[in-house]
Formats: structure tokens, sequence, C-alpha cells
């Protein structure tokens, strides 16, 4: 029986390069790690509201009819911010709302997907014709929010976008209704 | 007993290498934790 031939000894450069992609492999599982583990403790998720509406008849009744656009006061203190994303503008595309208070979002589209992101906040989500995004913020400071549209919706999609001006809470209260619903103050 | 110079691995290379990758980490975390988290969740 003939003799297998010795085994030559393994290059250097190989070993070395088994030991990075080990190094790398311990890296990459280090950062899934804390990711995973910041996202249980954080509660992290996607906006998972599914809610469904009719694009086409929104506009006649239900709560995204033109006058009941905009910010409005819960009982319990929060607001409820009601929008309509559309080609190419956010109805309304101005907004008064307070610091420091729970703040809900529900914004649908009656045309095409837009995109809804407020900058300097979690609130990033997308529009899309048939559904209700629903989305929760809380503004830890006043001042001025711009609210681009980040989805590209058509030829003007660049002229979409809103401004939010966020005030003290008890400013916020000592405005009318109507006053909530627009920037009429700035 | 050491084997001769081509045979040694590339030093100079891996403790470049090792420093890139270390800084593009540090960066990761920073990003991470310094902005990502502090923004909250979405939803």
């Amino acid at each position: 029986m003939a003799e297998s031939p010795p085994r030559e000894p393994e290059p250097p450069t190989e070993r070395t390069e088994r030991r990075w992609l080990l190094a790398m492999c311990l890296l990459l599982a280090v950062m899934m790690a804390v990711v995973v583990a910041t996202s249980l403790a954080h509660a992290l998720h996607p906006p998972s509201n599914v809610e469904t509406i009719d694009p086409l008849s929104l506009h006649l009744a239900g709560e995204f009819v033109e006058n009941n656009l905009g910010a409005a006061l819960e009982p319990d203190g929060s607001v409820t911010v009601r929008l309509l994303a559309q080609q190419y503008s956010f109805v309304p595309n101005c907004l008064i709302l307070p610091a420091d208070t729970s703040i809900k979002f529900r914004i649908t589209s009656p045309d095409v997907i837009h995109g809804f992101l407020l900058v300097g906040t979690n609130v990033n989500t997308m529009v899309v014709p048939g559904f209700v995004a629903e989305v929760r913020t809380r503004f830890a400071a006043v001042g001025d929010y711009t609210m681009p549209c980040h989805e590209y919706c058509g030829l003007a999609h660049h002229d979409m976008w809103a401004r939010v001006a966020v005030v003290p809470k008890d400013q916020f209260s000592q405005l009318g209704s109507t006053q909530r619903r627009r920037c009429a103050i700035h | 007993m050491s084997g001769s110079p081509d045979d040694s691995p590339p030093r100079g290379a891996i403790i470049i290498a090792a420093i890139a990758v270390g800084l593009l980490f540090l960066g990761w975390l920073g990003f991470y934790f310094l902005l990502f988290l502090p923004r909250g969740a979405i939803g």
C-alpha cells in the first residue's frame, strides 16, 4: 500500500486570514447581540398599525374630512393629529403642537405613496393609500420642525413639505380649536 | 523556530486593518447609542 504524500505546512497567510475571518465573525456577532438586546430592552419595533380606509371617499365622510384635520386635544390631555398626504402637500401644511405631550399622528393618502418624516424625532413612516399610518411621539423641546415627504411621489415631490411649530404646553392649551389647526400665531 | 521572513504574517497590514475596523466599530457604537437609541422607538 502506497504511503500518502506528507501534507504541506499551512502558509502563514492562510492562518492569518482564517483568524481575521473569525475576528470579523465575532465582531458581527457582537453587533447583532447589541441590536437584539437593545431592541428587546427598549421594545423597538416598526409601526405596526394596520387600518384600512377607502382613499376615494375619505374626503367625504369620516375622520379625514377637511374640518377634522389638524391637532385635536383629547380628554386625557394627549393630542391626536390627523393629516392627509397628497400630491404635493400635507393638509394642513402647518401645525401647532405642545411640547412634552403625548402626540399621536394619524395620516393617510388619497392618491399615491408618500413618506412622513419629522426631522430630529422618531416619526418616520410611509403613507400608503388605503391605509391609515399611525405613529406616536413626544416633543422634548419647543421650536420649529420640518416635515418633508421622503418617498418620491411625483414631479413636484421636492416641494412637498410641511412645518410643525412646537410651543409650550400652556400656550397650546390657550389656543382655540381652530387656531390649533393652523399656524396663525406665527 | 521562526520561519524565513517571507513566511511571517503581514503584521503591518494586520495592525492597519485592525485600527481601521476598530475605528469603524467605535463609530457604529457612537451612532447607535448616541443618535439612534435616544431618538426613541418608531411606532
